[in-house]
Order: structure tokens, then sequence, then C-alpha cells
């Protein structure tokens, strides 16, 4: 097998390697006449996903906090409001205008903006631009526009969590009065029991099975209610901690910067062209099995079969001093020639001959 | 009377069509292949008074070649045996073109029994070797072969020449290479590398089965990988 495809690569050399060398070369063409651009670059410390501890729904537990909030701006970017929001006011805004501005949106930053998840805290944005200023803009509108959009959920389920605690708090303190109201009515009606309870060390609730219940009912009030309370508290505690934690765990650690000298992506300059070799390689090994494995005709002794006896091997035949490019019908000829046969011989042969 | 006198004789009214004065400038246009034919008809020990055919399964493997090779061979290194090639492609004729020389007379007019058989001989630039040119087209030509007049000319042919040495057409497109086959005594089967599919070989050869197979000849063959890498991966 070793020998027929080493026979299909050198019958089909050009073909073969057409391929891997064409492919790659379009491919670096294409990329090196692209303009090259400056890059702006932003990095964001994530120190925690979020910092409500009774909000964790939208976050995925067993991911680091800076790919959260890559996944999260990845949704952000395909809505049609947050790019809207990024593109307004910069170099962008005309694109919004236009009838495909969406689309037209969309593709760009797909395809020049990037968020990349360093560790699990860093979360660095790039965003690429022909013009360094627009890049600058554009990316530091993204990071305004994210963490604004992050400390506005982040104050929205806040106040969901202080309202819910809060009427959780008023229920429990008229839940509270209606039972002190029943204990009070009780001692009314039982002035044994009001009596008994003015002596110290005395316990009604000992002979009173009545009064040990209402009592019961009070003290339980008692305690949801403070716990409600509690609760409050520590919510408007998170609320407060969460949305300063916000300032101090979302924060910018690299302030939006472009480089200094336009350079062409890493990516696309050997990226896409090693993709591309790739892609020439595989292309020309298939042309490869496909020669080799198409070819059935006898190309070695070996297929020929063991049981075969070889009288001869002749090896290909050269022509000398013919005019003609030797084919089949000249190397007849040429071999015919001692008996006769015509042959277009070339200038210096036939005035030798004659 | 020498061998020669005595076919020249024979040839009779037919024209010499040797290029005069050519026969001692003459030489082997392809370095080496004087050689390559010598080694090979002494690897079937050609006999006296003997016959074979040069068959291949598919057109265009080199048998015309290998005929000339070897007739050429033969009748310059024994001086003294006749050879003559006999062309029995009819579909494909080469020989006449090949040398410049007119179709007719050829085997098909000894076939109609228009010509005897050794009226149907041209001389060459050698003295002992002569040509059977397939002849004009005619219609019927797989009739013609599969003729009782076919062996007749084999058989005159073997009496005048000490070899004869028939070129046939391809084996898998003309059943009646088989005919030709047994007229002689042993077949020679010319394989070409790059062109011979190989279960044509197999189809061939056993299309010819009750001939006498000498064996085969590996022709053009050459390999399109180099040299030094060939040596590295020891094909």
């Amino acid at each position: 097998m070793i020998e027929r495809l080493l026979e299909a690569f050198f019958r089909h050399a050009v073909l073969i390697l057409l391929p891997i060398v064409v492919i790659p070369l379009d491919v670096a063409a294409a990329m090196l006449s692209t303009p090259p651009q400056y890059e702006a670059q932003a990095g964001m410390w994530v120190e925690q996903a979020t910092y409500l501890s009774y909000s964790t729904d939208d976050i995925n537990r067993y991911l680091p906090p800076a790919m959260n909030q890559k996944n999260r701006l990845a949704e952000l970017m395909q809505t049609r409001s947050f790019l809207s929001e990024v593109a307004n006011d910069t170099p962008l805004a005309p694109i919004i205008g236009d009838a495909n501005g969406d689309d037209a949106l969309r593709q760009l930053f797909a395809r020049d903006f990037e968020a990349a998840a360093t560790g699990d805290h860093l979360l660095t944005l790039r965003f690429r631009a022909e013009d360094r200023d627009d890049a600058v803009v554009v990316l530091d509108k993204m990071v305004a526009a994210f963490k604004a959009r992050a400390a506005a959920d982040r104050y929205g389920q806040a106040q969901v969590a202080i309202t819910f605690y809060k009427s959780r708090v008023t229920d429990a303190e008229a839940e509270l009065a209606a039972a002190r109201n029943g204990l009070a009515k009780y001692l009314a009606e039982n002035p044994a029991v009001a009596a008994a309870l003015a002596v110290a060390a005395s316990d009604p609730a000992r002979f009173d099975p009545k009064y040990a219940e209402v009592q019961r009912g009070v003290d339980t009030a008692q305690k949801d209610a403070d716990a409600a309370r509690s609760s409050l508290e520590r919510a408007e505690l998170d609320v407060a901690a969460g949305v300063q934690g916000l300032e101090l765990g979302f924060r910018i650690v690299d302030p939006v910067l472009a480089s200094a000298t336009p350079s062409r992506q890493l990516r696309k300059v050997l990226i896409y062209p090693i993709a591309a070799l790739l892609l020439g390689l595989i292309l020309g090994a298939s042309l490869l099995l496909l020669f080799a494995l198409s070819d059935r005709s006898v190309r070695s002794l070996a297929d020929l079969g063991p049981d075969v006896v070889i009288l001869g091997v002749l090896p290909h035949l050269r022509p000398r001093g013919v005019a003609r490019r030797p084919g089949a019908a000249v190397t007849r000829r040429a071999v015919g020639f001692l008996a006769g046969a015509v042959v277009p011989l070339r200038a210096s042969r036939e005035r030798k001959a004659s | 009377m020498t061998g020669n006198a005595v076919t020249q004789a024979r040839i009779g009214a037919i024209a010499d069509l040797r290029p005069r004065g050519a026969q001692q400038r003459r030489s082997w246009l392809i370095p080496g292949a004087d050689e390559l034919f010598r080694s090979l008809y002494t690897s079937f020990e050609v006999m006296q008074g003997t016959s074979f055919a040069v068959c291949s399964a598919v057109s265009g493997e080199g048998k015309t070649t290998i005929s000339l090779g070897l007739a050429l061979a033969i009748a310059q290194d024994l001086p003294d045996r006749r050879v003559v090639v006999v062309e029995t492609d009819l579909w494909r004729p080469v020989l006449a073109k090949d040398f410049g020389i007119e179709a007719t007379p050829g085997l098909v007019d000894s076939l109609l029994d228009r010509v005897p058989a050794l009226g149907t001989l041209r001389a060459t630039s050698l003295d002992n070797l002569s040509l059977v040119v397939a002849g004009a087209p005619a219609a019927g030509a797989q009739r013609l072969l599969r003729s009782a007049r076919m062996p007749q000319i084999i058989e005159e042919l073997r009496r005048t020449h000490d070899v004869v040495i028939v070129d046939t057409p391809a084996a898998l497109a003309h059943s009646e290479v088989a005919l030709l086959a047994r007229m002689v005594d042993d077949v020679v089967f010319v394989v070409r590398t790059g062109v011979t599919p190989t279960r044509d070989l197999a189809s061939g050869l056993a299309r010819i089965q009750g001939a006498r197979v000498r064996g085969i000849v590996v022709n053009d063959a050459r390999s399109s990988v180099p040299t030094a890498i060939r040596r590295i991966v020891r094909l």
C-alpha cells in the first residue's frame, strides 16, 4: 500500500500539493490584505458572581465568577437593546439607523469583540477597530453598559427581597398583636388568673391549661415577629453590602486602553492560515487516497501475482535524436528504425545519417 | 542457395521497400534497447523453427513495439535465421504507416486468397527480417482471422522462416486472439505498468487458456517515486 501511495503521490504531485500550497497562501494573502486594526482592552475583576446570598438562581455554582459574568455578557450581546445601548453615542451609532442595523451590529461585535475569562476572577474584554479612538470609545461604552446592567439587576433583585421580608414582618406583627389581644381578653374574663399572676412565684399555667395555650400563642407570634424583623434587617444589610460590594467586586482593574500601534490580529494572521493549511492537508490526503485507491493498474511486479513467470522487464524506452516528443507511436517507430521504420529525426541526426 | 536467397526468390514480384543504402547506416535509436530485447528473447530460448505470439489484455500495451524489438534483436544477432513479424491486428494496423509503405498486399489479401502468403512479405533494412502488414481494412475481420486460411498462412511462414512472430490484437477486445495463440508454439504476454488493470491481466490470461504462455513481459516499467525515496522505504 505504501508503494501505491508513493506512486500516486509522485504521479499526481502537482494536483495533490496544489490545495496544500494554494489554500494557505490565499488565506494568508487575504489576511495580510485586510487593514491593520487597533485593539482596545479592559480588565474587570469579578470577586463574586453575586453578593446577594439569597439570589443565586442566575449563576452557575460550578463555574468561576469571571466565567459566570462572561456568560452573562454573552447573553446580553444577543439582545438588541444591549447592543443598541452600547452603540448609541459611539461611532457605531449610524449603523443602528440602518435597515439591517441589528444584524450588522451583531456581526460587527461577533467579529471584533471578544470576552475572555482569565483564571477565576479576571474578565478581559477586547474590541478591535480600524480607528484607535473608536476602539476605546466603543469598549468604554460596553464596560459601562455591562456594569450598569449588572448593578440594575442586583438592585432589582434586592428590592424584591426587601419587599418580601417587609410583608413578612407586617404579617408577623399583626399576628403578635392579635395574640396579645387574646391574652388580655382572657385575663379580663378570668380575674383569678390575673390575681394569681400578681403573686410572685406563682404560675397560673400550672393550674389553667387554657391560659397556658393562649400564652404560648403570644410567645410564638413574638418569636415569628422577631425572626421576620431579623430577616428584614439582614436583607437590608445584604442589599446595602451587595450594591456596595458590586463596586468592589466588579471593578475595572485595567481601564480601557488601546494599543499605540495598529496590528493585525494574531488569530487572522496565524491561526487562519494554519487552519487553511490543515484543510489543504486534508484535501491533499483525500486526493492521494482517491488516486491510490482508484488506480487498479499493474504498478509493480508484486501486482502480477506469485505464480506468474516474468520473462523480462523493459524500462521506459527513451529514443534519442527524435524530433518529436516520444509517444507510444514514436517509441515504436524508434524501435523499428533499424528495420526501416520512418522516424522524425532531429536535423543533426539526419545530417549524420546522410 | 542460402535461406535469404530463397526468401528473396519467393518474394518474387513484391517490391523491395528497403531504403537503399540505409541498412549500413541505421542503428538502434534507443540506447541499450538491443541488449534489453536480446535478454528478453534469451529468456524464453527462441528455437529454430519456432513461432510465438505477442499478446496483451488491452490495447496500447506495447505488443507491436516488443514484437519488432524481439524480431530485430533476433535478426541482428542471428543473421542465419530468417525472422518474420506478422501483424494480425486488422482493427488497428500500424506497421505499414510506421514503415512508410503501402498497406497492400497484406495479411487480409492473403486471407482472402488474393495473394499467396509469401507474396505479402515485405523486406526491411535487415536482410533476414521480413514483415507481413495487416493490409487494407476489410469487412468481417473477425471472420477472416477465424478462417481455415489463417493457420495455413502461419504454417507457410513457418516453413520459410526460422522465427515467426505474430503480433496479435488485444485479447479482451478480440476473441480471435485465443485462436491465434493456439496456432503458434508459444505466447508472450505483455503487461504495461500503469496501463494494464490487474483484473484485466487475469481475464486476458484466462482468455488464451489452452495456449502455451511462456510468461509475461513487463513493459514500460517505470516508477514515479524518486530512487532516493525508493531506497529509503526499501521498495
